[in-house]
């Protein structure tokens, strides 16, 4: 045998060793390989490297292409660079517009050094570079000691817009107070000259937009300087307010006023008013900035403590000054409250007036800023709630604020402590009477939508007011993480009845980890609190990943599993902990799948699996380590035939089922069980589908099946049980793909229509509820799906139509919802593709209209994916995805 | 529609009448408008962003071959594509793999070569030179690879393009990756008794 001739024979047998389990090697390479010592060497070789090649090339050299070609981009190729008559010295820093460098004029006419910032090229076009020598000359003429200004600008000859600005050399404004531990009368003396930069420029009719620390450097002589003043502008949508990818934020949320948060809000002096009274907030808050986010997205949430825990200008004071330090510092809330209201009419007129205000507390005489009234709270709030406010919520609601305001009042006086602190008891235990015993009762009753978004409405006002009350008592700011967390989950908890606010869910979840968080830094040690900090992060995983966010939920479940990670470590005999770290590592995996990335998936996967046969082994009694386990193979198996490795799935699945199945027929009543088999059956049916094989159709078919028997085994037990049906419903409708797959159209539309009629009825019970409208949506798409498979391209487009009017009903009665714009996208797509398929037969006028309707359906879906990413909800998953869609009107223009 | 276009739609339909001449003279072609979107999409994108080959390709298809001219397999054209995928980015790391060392490539450890873009850029450019060598013993093998790796298609575009099944290219491509893998492995161990030699 030549050494080719090995090769080859080499690869037959590693190929039919790779096509069989590896328990069945030894058998084969002795019938194969028998005497030829060199030809086994190279099989065993090669199989050797079985385990440690899994991952290997499986993501395209592109990704690392991006890496490669990015570095062209890098600092170190950009120095030397020529921008216009400039000449780059090194980068400064690097945004979502571009990038800002430092570099001096290279034409040797004067010496200087200047901070250049040169636009990514996407964003030079005609509209941007007009706009750009308009805005300029009125940039140019800013002239102020508190403005860093802008010296030139023009088009390199790349075709990049460049700005030239003074260079500061200066720190970040908060860092520079941080760093010297300024006293909060230096804080507001600095902030003071921000605001005449400010309003300098608001007299020349120039709104800056972006006010934040980032943008503000401070001098080694102290001044503050304004940088990019009117640049946001410059690099913001055009005036005419049509949407163009270059809009996307050109402002940074934290610091946005409402109005530039909404499409069509009107921007003003008072847009920046806003973000000086949100960078003051944050001045003041000195270290604990961290409340900042949180905090914030409450407008009309006073920034309560905000100077409490910096030094003053009088260190070594008497006591007997504290009180009068408080009324002070409440009177600084009240400024900065006032700069941040949601209404740019009651804010302050003009960044003078807010100047002004702050002037009046350094000098000591009393400021123009007031807290809201009660009258004018309760009447906005009446205003706000006047059509859907039960009258029980509304005693609710005014005996709430009643307390709150009472609790807040008395405890700043002193004489009246004890009946303030009855009162703060008695608010407390209203909150977790609402929230305990109350709402997981009304829970489940149809038709509770309404009341149940009250009590949380409810809930939140006064939880947030407590937050502020009790920053030092331990106990209560525990408890109140718990409430949150309990808010967070009927807000928005996947599986659990919920109200579909799923941003109002992450806030929430958001604002008890803020507050765990603290509870840890004070006490590392409380393993409860990580515990529990560690749940809620999971918790917040399983909202972000419902709504397509997987960055996020991938973050916070690495939070999680470092949390239950570090706890396991300190007690290895914990088996609840060791289960709970598989489950977040399953979780994880499970994310990474929907995400595509297998290769990410596949060791989580793995690794909660070897942890969770492990636990199995020492107690083969344990349910739950079983449980886990059944889900663990059945995540493994569907990331793997996902990824191709069809044989291995399959085998997986088969342990899954046995799990599964062995877990329910000792148990047959437990539900929790059910609907983990009832996950197993639904994810084997989808593992067997279009292979192109009738047999593993036939399986798929068969696994649907099961899943449906499964489930109504459960509801005649339990008629009630809505998430049954809902599963009914769902296998229905994975019953009608797997019929629709082996040729049975009519059997899979008839499935189809028995999944929507459920649907429906349950949509009845629950009038607001988004979840049963989505999934009458995605029932039709399957439908849309499966009539394309058979060919039948015009009731396939009907089907789809039908999606895309669900989605769109969601889309409109809840604008928060970004997954049904999505899905609407999705719709669109798919109507444009069935378009463009029927354009190609038929006659020329049929062939235009369809190919007109096409480009429509593509051009829809663009703008659905271009609105979320201007609102900041695109998953980068879609990247390709809108780049199908531009290709696609590109295309058929 | 430029003058290339019509070019490349022509060459393309050369070469799909067996004409293997027409494939040298598209590649320059193809590599020119392929390096050009890469860079295009990357100068938009932030740095930690994923090229999508696929859309590359298509794109690249949809400047480069008249649509009138009723050319309507792409299959083809991911072929030359998926070469001329590989050209730009081995070319490209090979130039920076270079340039960040200041001379001649060194071996890193597959653990390393995740960690920097250097890194990076090494293991592509010695995977390339695997590639190489594997084409000379497993052409199809060497092809499904590059189709895949290098032209981000999936299993049943490599197999419409090589013209087998999936199942075969699912077999090839496993079988390849040990092999590459190990030819990678034996690089960085330092020795390694495969056919490959560097420098060739």
């Amino acid at each position: 045998m030549t050494e080719i001739e090995r090769l080859r024979r080499a690869d037959e047998v590693v190929q039919a060793a790779l096509a069989c389990g590896e328990g069945e090697w030894p058998a084969l390479l002795e019938r194969e390989c028998g005497a030829d010592e060199r030809l086994r060497a190279e099989v065993e070789s090669l199989l050797g490297y079985r385990e440690r090649a899994r991952a290997f090339i499986e993501t395209p050299a592109a990704a690392f292409g991006a890496a490669l070609f990015a570095g062209d981009d890098d600092a170190e190729e950009a120095a030397g660079r020529a921008v216009g008559p400039y000449r780059i010295v090194r980068e400064l820093g690097r945004g979502g517009m571009g990038a800002v460098y430092l570099a001096e004029r290279s034409d040797g006419e004067f010496e200087q050094r200047v901070a250049l910032k040169v636009a990514r090229r996407s964003f030079a076009d005609a509209d941007l570079r007009r706009r750009f020598r308009q805005e300029r000359q009125i940039l140019a003429s800013l002239n102020h000691p508190n403005i860093a200004r802008l010296l030139d600008g023009g088009v390199s000859a790349d075709g990049e817009p460049y700005l030239v600005m003074e260079y500061v050399e200066g720190e970040r404004v908060d860092d520079y107070c941080e760093a010297r531990r300024l006293s909060t009368r230096a804080r507001l003396r600095l902030f003071l000259g921000v605001c005449r930069g400010v309003s300098y420029a608001h007299r020349h009719l120039v709104v800056h937009r972006d006010i934040k620390p980032g943008n503000i450097l401070v001098t080694p002589e102290g001044v503050p300087k304004l940088l990019d003043f009117g640049i946001a502008k410059l690099l913001g949508p055009a005036e005419s307010g049509e949407q163009t990818l270059a809009g996307m934020r050109a402002f940074t949320p934290d610091y946005a006023a409402p109005e530039q948060m909404t499409a069509g809000g009107h921007i003003t002096t008072a847009t920046d008013v806003y973000s000086l009274g949100v960078l003051l907030g944050d001045l003041l808050g000195g270290s604990r900035r961290g409340r900042g986010a949180a905090g914030r997205r409450r407008h009309g949430t006073p920034a309560r403590t905000v100077a409490t825990n910096l030094p003053t200008d009088q260190d070594g004071a008497g006591k007997g000054r504290a009180g009068a330090r408080k009324a002070a510092d409440s009177e600084l809330d009240n400024i900065v409250a006032m700069a941040r209201r949601e209404d740019p009419a009651r804010r302050y007129a003009t960044a003078d007036e807010l100047a002004d205000d702050v002037g009046r507390y350094l000098e000591g005489r009393p400021v123009r800023a007031q807290k809201d009234s009660l009258t004018y709270r309760a009447g906005k709030f009446v205003r706000r709630n006047r059509a859907g406010v039960a009258a029980a919520a509304l005693a609710v609601a005014s005996l709430v604020a009643g307390l709150g305001v009472a609790v807040w009042q008395a405890r700043a006086a002193a004489r009246e402590r004890d009946r303030a602190e009855r009162r703060f008891d008695d608010v407390r235990q209203l909150s977790n009477a609402l929230l305990s015993d109350i709402a997981p009762k009304i829970e489940r009753l149809p038709g509770s939508t309404h009341a149940r978004q009250s009590l949380v409405g409810q809930s939140l006002k006064y939880l947030d007011s407590l937050a502020g009350e009790s920053a030092d008592d331990r106990v209560l700011q525990a408890e109140l993480a718990s409430a949150y967390e309990k808010v967070g989950a009927s807000q928005g908890a996947p599986e659990r009845p919920n109200l579909g606010d799923y941003p109002g869910a992450v806030a929430s979840y958001r604002k008890a980890q803020s507050i765990r968080r603290r509870l840890l830094e004070l006490d590392p040690a409380d393993a409860e609190n990580r515990r529990r900090l560690a749940a809620s992060y999971n918790d917040l995983a399983a909202v972000l990943y419902w709504t397509n966010d997987y960055a996020g939920a991938l973050e916070a479940h690495a939070e999680a599993l470092r949390l239950y990670e570090s706890l396991a470590a300190e007690r290895p005999a914990d088996l609840r902990l060791r289960l709970a770290l598989a489950e977040t590592r399953l979780d994880l995996g499970q994310t990474h799948s929907r995400n595509q990335r297998y290769a990410e998936a596949f060791p989580h996967l793995r690794a909660a699996l070897a942890s969770l046969e492990e636990a199995v082994r020492a107690e083969p009694g344990d349910t739950e380590a079983r449980r886990l386990l059944a889900k663990g193979h059945t995540l493994l198996a569907a990331a793997l035939s996902w990824s191709e490795a069809q044989a291995e799935a399959e085998a997986e699945m088969a342990k899954a089922v046995e799990a599964g199945e062995a877990l329910v027929g000792q148990s047959p009543n437990d539900v929790i069980l059910r609907r983990g088999l009832w996950f197993t059956y639904l994810q084997a049916s989808s593992i067997y589908e279009e292979l192109g094989d009738a047999a593993k159709d036939a399986l798929s078919e068969e696994y649907a099946r099961k899943a449906l028997r499964l489930v109504e085994g459960t509801l005649e037990k339990d008629p009630a049980d809505v998430q049954a049906r809902q599963n009914l419903a769902q296998s229905y409708s994975k019953l009608a793909v797997s019929a629709a797959n082996r040729g049975k159209l009519d059997e899979s539309a008839r499935y189809v229509e028995g999944a929507l009629a459920i649907f429906a009825e349950l949509e009845r019970g629950e009038p607001n509820g988004l979840t049963f409208k989505r999934n009458i949506g995605i029932g039709y798409t399957r439908l849309g799906i499966a009539r394309h498979k058979q060919g039948d391209l015009p009731r396939a487009l009907e089907a789809f139509e039908r999606s895309a009017a669900s989605f769109d009903a969601i889309a409109r009665s809840d604008a928060q919802n970004m997954v049904s714009l999505r899905d609407e996208a999705q719709a669109f797509k798919n109507m444009a593709r069935i378009h463009e398929e029927m354009a190609r037969g038929g006659a020329a006028a049929a062939r235009e209209a369809h190919l007109r309707a096409a480009r429509e359906n593509y051009q829809r879906a663009l703008d659905l994916l271009l609105g979320l990413q201007s609102r900041g909800a695109f998953a980068q998953v879609d990247r390709e995805f809108l780049e199908e869609m531009r290709d696609g009107v590109r295309r058929l223009r | 529609m430029d003058e290339s276009s019509h070019d490349v739609t022509r060459l393309l339909l050369e070469w799909g009448a067996g004409d293997p001449a027409a494939a040298e003279r598209l590649m320059p072609l193809v590599y020119g408008e392929l390096r050009r979107l890469a860079r295009d999409y990357l100068r938009r994108e932030r740095p930690d962003h994923t090229l999508q080959p696929t859309a590359l390709v298509n794109e690249a298809f949809l400047k480069l071959v008249d649509q009138r001219r009723g050319w309507q397999n792409r299959h083809h054209f991911y072929g030359i594509a998926a070469q001329a995928m590989r050209r730009v980015l081995v070319d490209h790391a090979r130039a920076r793999a270079t340039e960040k060392r200041g001379g001649p490539l060194q071996r890193l450890s597959l653990e390393d070569v995740n960690v920097s873009t250097g890194g990076r850029a090494a293991e592509l450019v010695a995977l390339d030179e695997a590639l190489s060598g594997l084409a000379r013993v497993f052409p199809r093998k060497a092809q499904v690879v590059e189709l895949r790796f290098f032209g981000g298609l999936s299993v049943d575009e490599t197999a419409a393009v090589v013209g087998v099944s999936d199942k075969t290219v699912m077999r090839e491509w496993e079988s390849a990756k040990l092999w590459l893998y190990r030819e990678l492995d034996r690089g960085t161990a330092g020795g390694g008794a495969g056919g490959r030699h560097d420098g060739d």
